[in-house]
């Protein structure tokens, strides 16, 4: 039996042959169709991608297109990095400079208040003595001159 | 902004002597001691908002 159908094939091998042919190309044409579905939607992406940057996607011409916009978009990469390095640094010395301030203005405070206090003191004590010899004297000025802060005059 | 500034005081000198009322001297310590906190505050103040501008306060000397 098998070898009656192969006998009646035989003939029709011509047929059989265009018909292997059309089948692979058929095959191709719908692999050739999602290819290119496939294409046409990343380009469209790419173009999408490219305007969102402010660049288009430019060009019909198929070796130009997509270069100025991948320039475009590897500068931006450069200065969000560079912009963020930049932030980064500014922060760091603003809070060091801040602290640096408060520090130094402590320490002003405090020798300030020591001084005044230490003024203070001695102001006390030449007073009292001013009083008890109802007569103010080189000590109580140069007492006053501490409690203000200042220097006697230079004759 | 300007640095606090600062005269010279009275003189020191041994051959000063006065009679000077106990309400007298009591105003020109007050006035003196005014005259410190003020001169350091602004010198604190000028200093915070530039850097060394003025000299650092007098240490407690005397």
């Amino acid at each position: 039996m098998i070898r009656a159908i192969l006998s009646k094939l035989r003939g029709e091998a011509a047929f059989l042959v265009l018909l292997a042919v059309a089948g692979a190309g058929a095959w191709l044409y719908v692999l050739f169709q999602q290819v290119r579905a496939d294409r046409d939607d990343a380009v469209h992406r790419a173009e999408i991608v490219c305007a969102r940057s402010g660049v288009e996607w430019g060009a019909t011409d198929t070796a130009v297109r997509g270069v100025l916009c991948a320039r475009h978009v590897a500068g931006l990469v450069a200065f969000r990095a560079d912009a963020d390095q930049q932030t980064a640094r500014l922060f760091a010395k603003a809070m060091a400079d801040a602290s640096a301030r408060t520090v130094k203005d402590n320490q002003a405070a405090r020798l300030a208040a020591e001084a005044a206090s230490a003024a203070a003191i001695r102001m006390e004590t030449a007073d009292a003595e001013a009083e008890r010899r109802n007569l103010v004297d080189r000590e109580w000025l140069a007492a006053v001159n501490g409690v203000a802060g200042l220097r006697p005059p230079t004759r | 902004m300007a640095c606090a500034e600062r005269p010279a005081g009275l003189p020191e000198d041994a051959s000063l002597i006065a009679q000077i009322p106990t309400a007298i001297r009591a105003g020109i310590i007050r006035m003196a001691r005014a005259f410190r906190v003020n001169a350091d505050g602004k010198d604190r103040l000028v200093n915070w908002l530039a850097a060394d501008s003025c000299p650092a306060p007098a240490k407690a000397t005397r």
